[in-house]
């Protein structure tokens, strides 16, 4: 992956098609509100039992596009297939899937049986039959001693858990998840990720989780889909997405980014600034083009005699520490740039305010973005 | 991957779109029939002469020119807001009481200062008349002048709706978020300071709120000037006048659609007030517990105190009059007021014939209009006609209850109406006090849909269960005590109104509080005071057991809200 490759021509190899065959195609679906326009002309494939995140600041139409899937609010235009069957114009109740959604759901009055097993008693199931399913499902997500229980008397985690639960009970062919895990705390928000994911595995799913927490997107999809206002930036795996990102919303939005104006000057370098930047994608580009610079605070590395790059003399302006890691500001000949550091590192090179360091910024990890004028 | 061309999508109905839709449309049509056919035929009636052909304003240009009538309007408009300048005052630093002050005693003053609206209006003038009237032992105090009139009707007003402005101020008051008083605090500003840029804008809207709401009681209320209006003509009464007394149907149209008009204008400001109130107090606001003030406590416990035996005198003198054997001249007790046999036919049937308007009332009223509200707000097909319903559903509250009932006498005695059945008989008393008190219903209906999870029909589409089973297994549970309090609002109102009723009774039917009229106009003063009690009763007894009902509810079916 350390390939050194233009950004712009890596659409093709990140968004690579599904390993499996595809189990929900979108095809050009929009969706209007007034004249608001949430979802422009989105199209997507899904593979059989994959798991992907939408992922976007709110309002990019990531949950209005989960609810055109589902049916509860239809596209305007386009075709929404799952499993071969045109479902584009079905109510929710003719498709096939579960959905968790943000607040829950849970029915207050009932039990987290009577929660779980709602849907199976309307199929006309034998109780025995329900009984044993509901028990099933419960140990499933780790619940089975809680089943007399009523949801208030639950905490958040477990309230999540038995949504879980009852939107796998008929063995739907698609889970959709609506931000399930942004009500929660930062540490049960890490755990139940994990389950969440290890569950999926186990059932092989096909799953949609929507988001706007980048870090559990990365976490957890199998494939990411980046929109921003109704449209899709980006569709790829967690790495690609990071490591290339198809656009400069795509790569400040997912991750930090040192982003900085330039102009490419001549094959393989950019001028920003005083400084001329190094640069394998400006290969593509013709001389006097106007770009966004974008650099993972991560990929400026200090004091690296290891790699070769640019080396720019630096001072350090100031220190966010955050424990594990540490970020520093740079002011590095001119340009403002904000390094990544290990806590181990950041004793090694005793970096405080005022420091003078060197710094190594590899060609490969420069990304560059056409900037309009 | 073969992209189509982006074709437009048609839904497809489900199976609980079409249900919804259904009672969408069913609860379309009851409202076309119980209130807007009703009121088209009285506006139509208005420009009509007495042999149905249309004569255009004429009788309107006759309406100005008749100086009784003209009068009437006036009388009605500057009592009402004579009223209305005492009451919300008063019923303000009442409120204020009751939610801003440490003062002992306040469940006991909240109960109390409701009581008015347990009994009918024409209840303190009655009391009034005993105290003041032409037998009444305090009418030197007077100084020569006569309860029998605007005095009398305004402190009768006074006294019935204060507790409509209550209910209303203490609402919004009740909702301060104490982050605002700790922040003026912190702050250094004063206490009149923290009043006026804190306390009075937060209650502001429900000031205009509480000043509409009385201003439309007063000007539509029939019992109290009718019984001690004396010569002094209102609107309400000269309706009555006209149709009941001149049977000039065309010119009780007239001043009907006249009285519609005041009452239009104070709910279309309410529910603009209201919509502003709405942003006031935040989620996640903390609520304000007020700290012990002597300087302050002690005189609004006095305040509360008055008003209090000022409401329990009217009160008390009301039912004790009605054990008085003739009064003032032999105060010995007596229950021969009771019997009311010997004042007027219908005697304690007439009780039993509220007691069943009531009980059908409530019983059929409070679940239409629960399931009504609930298709309204849930269904997600037929926008434009839902939307109308929902409008549909906020009239009742601007009708004042005298033109509705004249509005079913056009509508259901015409000839060509195949519902004429209805006429004359229970059934139509209890569409039209279903109809006269729906909005209320629906609009706490519609607060406690709009509380419950809008994603549970979501969840259930989703699990495959038809939309009725969840509503019947989720909705309905969750919102029972809210469909109980509609029951109760509903029993209670159908109990004490007379104004719509008042033109639709026939001798089999006379309601209760009719009685209380017809025997008051008799003469039959005790008579009329010792039904009103019994009203009373009845109607505190019916929210007594509902008090415990919602415990016992509580206790069983609501298991689930305890943590």
């Amino acid at each position: 992956m350390d390939t050194p490759v233009a950004p712009r021509l890596t659409a093709a190899a990140a968004g690579a098609p599904p390993a499996a065959e595809p189990y929900l195609a979108v095809e050009r679906v929009t969706k209007r509100f007034g004249s608001f326009v949430a979802l422009d002309d989105v199209s997507l494939t899904v593979g059989r039992g994959e798991f992907v995140c939408f992922l976007g600041p709110s309002g990019c139409g990531k949950t209005t596009l989960l609810r055109a899937i589902a049916g509860l609010d239809p596209q305007d235009e386009g075709r929404i297939i799952q499993a071969g069957r045109d479902i584009s114009a079905l109510p929710p109740g003719a498709r096939d899937f579960g959905i968790v959604f943000q607040s829950y759901a849970l029915f207050p009055n009932m039990t987290v049986s009577a929660n779980v097993g709602y849907g199976l008693v309307s199929l006309g199931r034998r109780r025995q039959e329900i009984e044993a399913r509901v028990r099933e499902l419960l140990a499933l997500v780790g619940l089975a001693d809680q089943a007399r229980k009523y949801p208030a008397q639950l905490s958040g985690g477990q309230q999540q858990r038995v949504a879980l639960a009852r939107a796998i009970a008929m063995d739907p062919g698609l889970l959709l998840l609506d931000e399930p895990l942004s009500a929660l705390d930062a540490l049960v928000r890490a755990h139940l990720r994990e389950e969440i994911k290890a569950l999926q595995r186990r059932l092989g799913i096909t799953t949609i989780m929507v988001t706007h927490d980048q870090e559990e997107a990365l976490s957890i999809a199998d494939r990411v889909v980046v929109m921003n206002r109704g449209r899709i930036e980006q569709v790829g795996t967690p790495d690609a997405v990071y490591r290339h990102p198809d656009s400069l919303f795509v790569a400040g939005f997912v991750g930090r980014m040192n982003s900085l104006p330039g102009v490419v000057t001549d094959a393989g370098a950019v001028q920003v600034g005083q400084v001329r930047l190094a640069a394998d994608a400006a290969g593509g580009l013709a001389a006097g083009t106007r770009v966004q610079v974008c650099l993972r605070p991560e990929d400026v590395l200090p004091e690296d005699a290891l790699h070769p790059g640019t080396r720019l003399g630096a001072t350090v302006r100031g220190i966010e520490y955050l424990g594990s890691i540490a970020r520093a500001a740079l002011d590095a000949q001119g340009l403002p740039l904000t390094v990544e550091v290990q806590d181990t590192a950041l004793r090694r090179l005793q970096l405080r305010p005022g420091a003078a360091i060197e710094v190594v910024v590899p060609p490969d990890r420069v990304l560059l973005f056409p900037r309009e004028a | 991957m073969a992209v189509a061309a982006a074709l437009p999508v048609r839904r497809l109905w489900s199976a609980d779109d079409r249900l919804l839709a259904g009672v969408v449309v069913l609860a379309g049509l009851f409202l076309a029939v119980a209130l807007v056919l009703p009121l088209g035929s009285l506006f139509l009636k208005s420009f009509e002469d007495q042999q149905g052909r249309f004569v255009g304003l004429a009788n309107y240009a006759r309406y100005i020119e008749t100086p009784a009538l003209a009068d009437s309007l006036w009388n009605s408009l500057w009592t009402a807001g004579l009223t209305t300048l005492i009451v919300v005052p008063a019923a303000f630093v009442f409120a204020y009481a009751l939610t801003r002050s440490a003062m002992p005693g306040k469940d006991l003053f909240r109960a109390i200062a409701l009581i008015p609206i347990l009994a009918p209006s024409l209840l303190p003038a009655l009391a009034l008349i005993y105290l003041f009237g032409n037998q009444g032992f305090l009418r030197s105090w007077l100084f020569g002048g006569t309860i029998y009139g605007p005095l009398g009707i305004i402190v009768s007003q006074v006294f019935y709706t204060f507790p409509h402005a209550l209910l209303i101020l203490a609402t919004a008051l009740s909702g301060a978020d104490a982050r605002l008083y700790e922040a003026a605090e912190a702050l250094r500003a004063s206490r009149i300071r923290v009043m006026r840029t804190v306390t009075l804008p937060t209650a502001r809207y429900g000031m205009i709120s509480a000043a509409f709401v009385v201003f439309t009681l007063v000007i539509t209320d029939f019992g109290i000037p009718k019984v001690i209006g004396g010569s002094f003509g209102v609107l309400a009464t000269e309706v009555y006048k006209q149709v009941v007394g001149q049977q000039n149907f065309q010119m009780g149209a007239v001043v009907g659609v006249v009285l519609t008009i005041p009452a239009v204008i104070a709910f279309a400001a309410d529910q603009w007030a209201q919509r502003r109130q709405v942003a006031v107090v935040g989620a996640r606001a903390v609520p304000y517990i007020p700290k012990r003030r002597p300087e302050r406590d002690w005189p609004l416990f006095a305040f509360c105190l008055l008003v209090s035996c000022l409401m329990l005198t009217l009160v008390g003198i009301a039912a004790w009059g009605s054990l008085i054997k003739f009064w003032p001249w032999n105060l010995s007790l007596t229950l021969d007021n009771y019997a009311f046999g010997n004042f007027i036919s219908a005697g304690w049937g007439s009780w039993g014939n509220s007691v069943r308007l009531s009980f059908w009332t409530a019983v059929i009223g409070a679940p239409l209009v629960f399931v009504f509200a609930y298709a309204m707000d849930r269904a997600k097909v037929l926008g434009p006609l839902r939307d109308l319903v929902r409008f549909l559903a906020v009239i009742p509250l601007a009708v004042p209850g005298l033109v509705l009932g004249i509005a079913y006498i056009f509508f259901f005695n015409a000839s060509a109406n195949p519902l004429g059945f209805l006429y004359g008989t229970l059934g139509i008393l209890v569409l039209n006090s279903i109809i006269h008190f729906y909005t209320v219903g629906h609009l706490a209906s519609m607060t406690q849909l709009k509380s419950l999870d809008p994603e549970f029909e979501s969840v259930s589409a989703s699990l495959k269960v038809p939309i009725w089973r969840t509503f019947a297994v989720v909705t309905v549970p969750m919102s029972l005590p809210v469909i109980l309090d509609v029951a109760i609002y509903l029993f209670v109102n159908a109990m004490t109104t007379v104004s719509a009723v008042v033109f639709l009774y026939s001798p089999d039917t006379m309601p209760a509080s009719v009685a209380v009229v017809q025997m008051d106009e008799a003469g039959f003063a005790s008579a009329a005071a010792a039904m009103a009690t019994v009203i009373l009763l009845t109607s505190a007894a019916v929210k007594g057991l509902h008090v415990q009902t919602d415990r016992v509810l509580s206790r069983r079916t609501q298991a689930w809200r305890q943590r």
